[in-house]
């Protein structure tokens, strides 16, 4: 019995996932994408209620609806026009991406179910004990990537800066080295 | 045939013999310019000319001590190596796994002989290249090349392994091209130089190839080693790494360095770049595209004469090859009216009778003609140079005529490279040539008509010798009207044809069949002569006597032919224009054209077609192929504007999912 | 105290990317003051400190806490890291003397280059260290964001913005892929970490069809970072919309830092070599071909290097098919040995004469000239004969010419290709490789045959043309690129206790 409820709760969230995600892609106003990705990103954190993974589900909550999505719905209210409602969404080559995507979805399906999977032995355990054991990782086995990732999002950062920095026109750049206005 | 290496007492200075010449090298490309522009042009100019000269004299010294040094060993003993690096013993230049390879130099009878070779002639065409280019600008920069060339050429007899021997070749390669193009004024020069480099190309990957598999069967590149496992040890007893060597294998070594052999050496179908390589300064095709760098084919053939031995198929075709060569371009030579032209495909029918040598296993005697065709060879370019020089830069033998009166040391030195060359009886291209002959007749089987082709083309030798003597000296002056007053070349030009004359007249002497004393000091070198059991099916008597009948006949038919035509036109031109045997010699027998639309334009079109088609077509053909003809037809009918991003980004899709395809098809299968 | 702690070792093994993120947050935290004024002198000394910092720095350390895994098997340090970081350091140290001259004369410069620059480095760093496709993961993605904005720095030009752009789309398919690679490797092996992926595919994992894509895209990932056929077309617009510092940075540093990661990839998964060495070896072969060919089409100096930069990502293919003979006797794990150290000394050797060569459009290059094609290298050998000649020096050693830097590297590689027994790659490389030379051969017309499109310089000295730029960071580089690419070519031995991988 828990196992159909486990299938039933897997389809409805993938469900909830999946089709907020397509009219993310597809709808033609800019805002209504970002209100779409809210079910999605919930449709996520769904997912890993279902996996018992209890801090990641208050995480994704907090940081993905919370902070991120919030975010980019300031700066689309704060961008005009950025995207004109009555473009086309698609082009003569969307049918035959799809056909193409979807065989590949069919076959990573195919590839997915013929593998033996080995089954999960170690219980991720109550909600503290996940976050004690997620923390030392962070500080042990994983402190290398997550600095890595820390540094790559400073990366990001100052890239995006650089290049979206307003730039004076080159006219105004003349002028001694090392002149350039960083205005 | 195993004799240890000895310990030279000279050993300790044989890295000058190279060294002195990148001395030079390094001195004038750095402050050459800077010394003609502080001491003033005429007198800067002397001193790089003079510096130029003076290391490769000064090289042959060296290699003349290290030769009377060599021959107070036994002669079986004489095999040495030095270090190539002052003051070290021995450095180790690349060291992967097992393998070593060391800045050494090989000192044996083969290696001197060359060095003496190179430093000797090259230092003479030095010289005379300070009277030759004395009005050129780039003085300094010529003579930095030549010194460089010399530097490589030496590695490449000196070098102790295959791989020092390749970068020699690799350099002399280099020198040559930088030295065609050296008067890069017009068009023609360029494309020489392109085409000297493309054509070598071809070569050179044989030549790679066959260091690549001695050393996949002999686990080595030095020719010997101290515990007698280098790749000539262990071919001389028929060993390889592991288990005997098989004939399939030395085939498939040899051949591979024959095609190498071929490129450097100007073999056919290789032979067409050496003609076009005459556009540089004379002097470059004096020492380099006739006295020493396309020797270094028959060198090479030489120093591995042991592997070559063991491949009587790839011999036989060496014989055909070189006798094929020597004939047809013979006959070219019959046809040319640019000077340099007729001595650049005599040079090639030259080079033809060397391998031929070699194909009948006589390496010796190769190596004997690769010597005497130095001096004579290297006389007749200069004298030609000579020419052009008293006539200020005209090459066409049409608008010359009648210039003994003018350059009487000139013509006096022609002459006598003119009977050289032709095989007069008693001078240096005689003893040579007819020892060839000789050895050739003793091909199993096919020895006579190897014999009677090969006597042929020394008849058409003496022939089109007799015709550029007789267009260039003797018949009625046909310069133009306006043309500055002939004039004979200063000194520094003359002596070094002096010397040469003198060595084309007695320089055979050491090589004659009683008491050749030329062939005793090479034979330790050539293991290989020894296995095949070389004879002469000639008795030497009748071999020279014939040979000295055919020269003889060679010439007097041509100067009687000449006498009869004043105008120095043996056929009228109604005749030459139409009759098809002349036609098509005189246009080279159309190997250049056929050579330059399957390399040169071939090539070019191809990587053309490759651009446009493969890149950007069959690529994305595969695209088709997984299923997006529509979108593909879709956007060339929208002009291909549609962004190319996305166009990469399929190809890149379209690669992945092959590979995948591929890999997990195959998964499927097994 | 006795034996240093665990963390103080960790951290020591990864000292040189600690070096690199240090001088990268002074340079950023300093931008303000060294983006204008006497300040502005400081940005690039202060970039080439960090390269040079961290160079020293994983010099020094090599000795101690070495072979080890550090974090508790996310990261290692072997030789195989050691060498290679020498040789990307090395190039990005005198990709920063080139960017230095470049940047100013194009009046491109801003401190937060150089800044991205020691990340992307540090970025390549964590790829050869990576013991876990995931830290690798966050390498490549380090590096490469750092190289899309270098691409697309100047600007003002819409080619570099284009660049920027089309690296920065391409780039992120591939990465997708490749997480995707490593996504179903988790599923085969239950684990990144590449020692539990190794025995994973002892265990036959490669012989399941998830195994399969899974190593096929880890293999599909790299070989875009390294511009091999099929998937290199974004390298000459790359190439030739970059400004050309960023341009030398970026061919250099992912070829390096890819490379060594593919290195030690196909050495883990070498026991299932049957899956991905036909793919390896396809597209070896088709990139040494098509290269080669299609360089021969160019007359863009920028674009003709891209085309030469695929053939030489397939000479390198080569010695990281050599991965796939390790398993195979004695002979093949030597060849497999073999290769590492000469695929290390070929990108030694590469970035070298690349930088080099780079470094000559750099410095022919001006406010309002932006040297790219063979007409600008017209009459070199006469008009500036010392830089003329090094890039005839480079042409060479990329032709791979004896007595170069780039035969030793070419010749390493052959050999072990030849130990390992597969002679169609030895063949191929060598075919190819005499038809490289062609178009090498033809900037080398250019420098020294053809006439100068400019006005002569006086005989007396130095002309009109003739800048004093011999003292700046572009002469440096060039200078030093020269020195090493000729010594290593005859002297390859001088460097070989830094370079010889051993395992």
């Amino acid at each position: 019995m828990t196992a159909h409820l486990g299938t039933i709760a897997f389809v409805s969230l993938t469900a909830l996932t999946i089709l907020p995600a397509i009219m993310v892609v597809s709808t033609r106003n800019l805002v209504h994408a970002g209100f779409w990705m809210l079910p999605c990103l919930i449709g996520v954190a769904g997912f890993y209620a279902l996996l018992e993974a209890h801090f990641f589900v208050v995480v994704q909550i907090l940081i993905y609806i919370g902070a991120i999505l919030v975010l980019i719905m300031f700066a689309l209210m704060l961008t005009r026009d950025v995207m004109d409602p009555k473009e086309r969404q698609t082009n003569a080559m969307g049918v035959w991406a799809g056909v193409i995507c979807g065989l590949g979805l069919l076959a990573s399906a195919h590839m997915l179910f013929r593998h033996p999977w080995v089954g999960v032995t170690s219980h991720p355990g109550d909600a503290h004990a996940q976050t004690v054991a997620l923390g030392k990782a962070l500080v042990t086995r994983y402190a290398l990537p997550f600095e890595a990732a820390s540094v790559l999002l400073l990366a990001a950062l100052i890239a995006a800066i650089v290049i979206a920095k307003s730039m004076r026109p080159p006219a105004a750049s003349v002028g001694c080295d090392g002149e350039v206005s960083g205005g | 045939m195993n004799a240890p290496l000895q310990d030279l007492a000279i050993a300790p200075i044989v890295w000058a013999i190279p060294g002195l010449p990148l001395i030079g090298f390094v001195l004038i490309m750095f402050w050459g310019g800077g010394l003609v522009r502080t001491l003033g042009d005429a007198r800067g100019r002397r001193v790089v000319g003079t510096l130029a000269t003076a290391v490769v004299l000064l090289s042959f010294v060296i290699s003349v001590f290290v030769l009377l040094e060599l021959l107070r060993l036994e002669p079986e003993q004489r095999r040495a190596v030095a270090s190539l690096v002052p003051l070290m013993d021995r450095m180790p230049w690349i060291e992967v796994g097992p393998v070593s390879v060391q800045f050494l130099a090989l000192v044996d009878p083969l290696s001197v002989l060359m060095c003496l070779i190179v430093t000797g002639v090259g230092g003479l065409i030095h010289l005379y290249a300070t009277g030759y280019m004395s009005h050129d600008r780039d003085y300094p920069r010529f003579f930095a090349y030549f010194n460089l060339f010399i530097f490589a050429m030496l590695v490449l007899c000196l070098g102790e392994s295959l791989l020092l021997m390749f970068v020699g070749w690799e350099g002399v390669g280099l020198c040559s091209y930088l030295l065609i193009s050296f008067w890069f004024d017009d068009e023609e020069n360029a494309k020489a130089g392109n085409k000297a480099f493309i054509v070598n190309r071809v070569g050179d990957v044989g030549f790679m190839l066959g260091i690549l598999a001695s050393l996949a069967v002999f686990g080595t590149l030095s020719f010997h080693t101290a515990d007698g496992r280098g790749i000539l040890d262990l071919a001389a007893r028929g060993e390889t790494l592991s288990g005997p060597l098989t004939v399939a294998t030395a085939s498939l070594i040899s051949a591979l360095l024959f095609l190498g052999a071929c490129g450097k050496s100007a073999q056919f179908p290789l032979h067409i770049w050496l003609p076009d390589a005459m556009a540089g300064p004379t002097p470059v095709s004096a020492l380099i595209h006739a006295a020493t760098m396309v020797t270094a084919g028959v060198v090479m053939v030489t120093r591995m004469s042991v592997l070559f031995a063991q491949a009587p198929v790839v011999l036989l075709v060496v014989a055909a090859v070189g006798l094929f060569t020597a004939l047809f371009a013979a006959t070219i030579a019959l046809t040319q009216t640019d000077i340099k032209k007729v001595l650049a495909y005599s040079t090639v029918s030259q080079l033809g009778f060397m391998f031929l040598g070699c194909g009948a296993g006589a390496f010796g005697a190769a190596m004997f003609h690769v010597t005497t065709h130095a001096f004579f060879k290297a006389l007749l370019f200069l004298g030609a140079g000579s020419v052009i020089h008293g006539l200020s830069g005209e090459q066409d033998m049409r608008r010359m005529g009648g210039l003994g009166r003018y350059m009487k040391v000139t013509y006096w030195t022609m002459l006598i490279g003119w009977a050289a060359i032709s095989g007069f009886p008693g001078l240096a291209g005689y003893w040579s040539k007819d020892a060839i002959l000789a050895f050739a007749s003793g091909i199993p089987s096919i020895g006579m008509f190897m014999y009677a082709v090969g006597a042929f083309t020394a008849f058409v030798t003496g022939f089109y010798m007799t015709r550029l003597m007789a267009k260039t000296f003797w018949s009625a002056p046909r310069l133009p009207e306006d043309a500055h007053h002939p004039h004979e070349s200063p000194p520094s030009m003359l002596l070094p044809l002096i010397i040469l004359a003198a060595l084309s007249v007695v320089g055979g002497l050491i090589g004659t069949p009683w008491g050749n004393a030329f062939e005793r000091f090479l034979e330790p070198v050539l293991p290989g002569a020894d296995m095949l059991h070389v004879h002469e099916a000639i008795p030497h008597g009748v071999g020279l006597a014939l040979g000295a009948l055919i020269a003889i006949a060679a010439m007097a038919a041509g100067a009687a032919a000449y006498r009869r035509a004043p105008s120095a036109e043996l056929l009228p031109a109604t005749v030459k224009a139409t009759q098809p045997i002349y036609r098509a010699a005189a246009n080279l027998w159309y190997a250049d054209a056929a050579a330059n639309a399957v390399f040169v334009q071939g090539g070019g079109r191809f990587a053309g077609f490759v651009a446009r088609w493969i890149d950007k077509g069959f690529v994305d053909g595969l695209v088709n192929a997984v299923g997006v003809v529509t979108a593909f037809l879709a956007e060339i009918a929208r002009g291909g504007q549609s962004g190319y991003v996305r166009f990469y980004a399929k190809t890149m899709i379209a690669g992945a999912l092959i590979v995948l395809a591929y890999a997990l098809i195959q998964a499927g299968m097994r | 105290m006795g034996a240093p702690t665990q963390a103080i070792r960790d951290l020591s093994g990864i000292l040189p990317i600690l070096v690199l993120w240090g001088v990268a947050l002074v340079i950023l935290l300093g931008a303000p003051l060294l983006r204008r004024g006497p300040g502005s002198r400081l940005a690039a000394p202060l970039g080439g400190a960090g390269a040079l910092g961290a160079l020293l720095v994983l010099l020094r350390g090599s000795s101690d806490g070495f072979g080890d895994t550090l974090f508790a098997g996310a990261a290692l340090t072997d030789t195989l890291y050691s060498s290679g970081a020498f040789v990307l350091l090395l190039g990005g140290f005198l990709s920063v003397l080139v960017a230095q001259t470049y940047l100013r004369s194009r009046d491109l410069e801003k401190p937060e280059y150089y800044a991205i620059m020691l990340l992307s480095l540090s970025g390549a760093l964590l790829m050869m260290q990576a013991n876990d496709l995931i830290v690798l993961f966050l390498g490549l993605e380090l590096m490469s964001f750092g190289l899309y904005v270098l691409a697309g720095f100047a600007r003002t030009d819409a080619k570099s913005d284009e660049a920027a752009l089309k690296y920065f789309l391409l780039g992120a398919l591939a990465s997708a892929l490749m997480l995707y690679g490593i996504m179903l490797t988790y599923g085969v092996a239950a684990s990144t970490e590449l020692s539990n992926v190794q025995s994973a595919v002892a265990r036959g994992a490669l012989k399941e069809p998830m195994g399969i894509a899974a190593a096929l895209l880890l293999v599909i990932g790299l070989c875009f970072k390294i511009a091999a056929v099929p998937f290199h077309q974004w390298s000459p617009d790359v190439y030739e919309g970059a400004p050309t510092s960023a341009t030398a940075f970026l061919a250099t540093t992912a070829k390096i830092g890819a490379i060594v990661a593919f290195l030690r990839v196909c050495d883990t998964i070498a026991g299932g070599y049957h899956t991905w060495l036909p793919a390896i070896r396809a597209i070896a072969i088709l990139s040494m071909i098509v290269g080669n060919l299609i360089a021969i089409a160019q007359t863009n100096v920028k674009r003709m290097l891209a085309y030469s930069g695929v053939a030489h990502a397939g000479y390198l293919l080569v010695a990281v098919a050599c991965m796939g003979f390790r398993l195979m006797g004695t002979k093949g794990t030597q060849a497999s040995i073999l290769a590492m150290t000469g695929a290390v000394f070929y990108l030694l050797a590469y970035a070298l004469a690349l930088i080099g060569a780079f470094g000559v459009l750099a410095y022919l290059s001006s406010r309002d000239k932006d040297a790219q094609t063979l007409n600008d290298l017209r009459g070199l050998a006469s008009s500036q004969p010392a830089v003329g000649y090094a890039m005839v020096l480079f042409m060479l050693s990329l032709a791979g010419i004896p007595a170069t830097a780039g035969f030793i590297g070419k010749w390493q590689v052959f050999y072990a290709v030849l130990t390992g027994g597969d002679v169609a790659l030895a063949v191929t490389m060598a075919l190819t490789s005499a038809m490289g030379v062609y178009y090498y051969l033809r900037v080398v017309w250019y420098i020294v045959f053809e006439e100068s499109a400019a006005p002569k310089p006086s005989p007396t000295g130095h002309g009109v043309e003739a800048r004093p730029r011999a003292m700046t960071g572009v002469g440096a580089a060039i200078t030093i690129c020269c020195i090493a690419t000729i010594g290593l070519g005859i002297l390859p031995a001088a460097i070989s206790s830094f370079l010889t991988v051993v395992r």
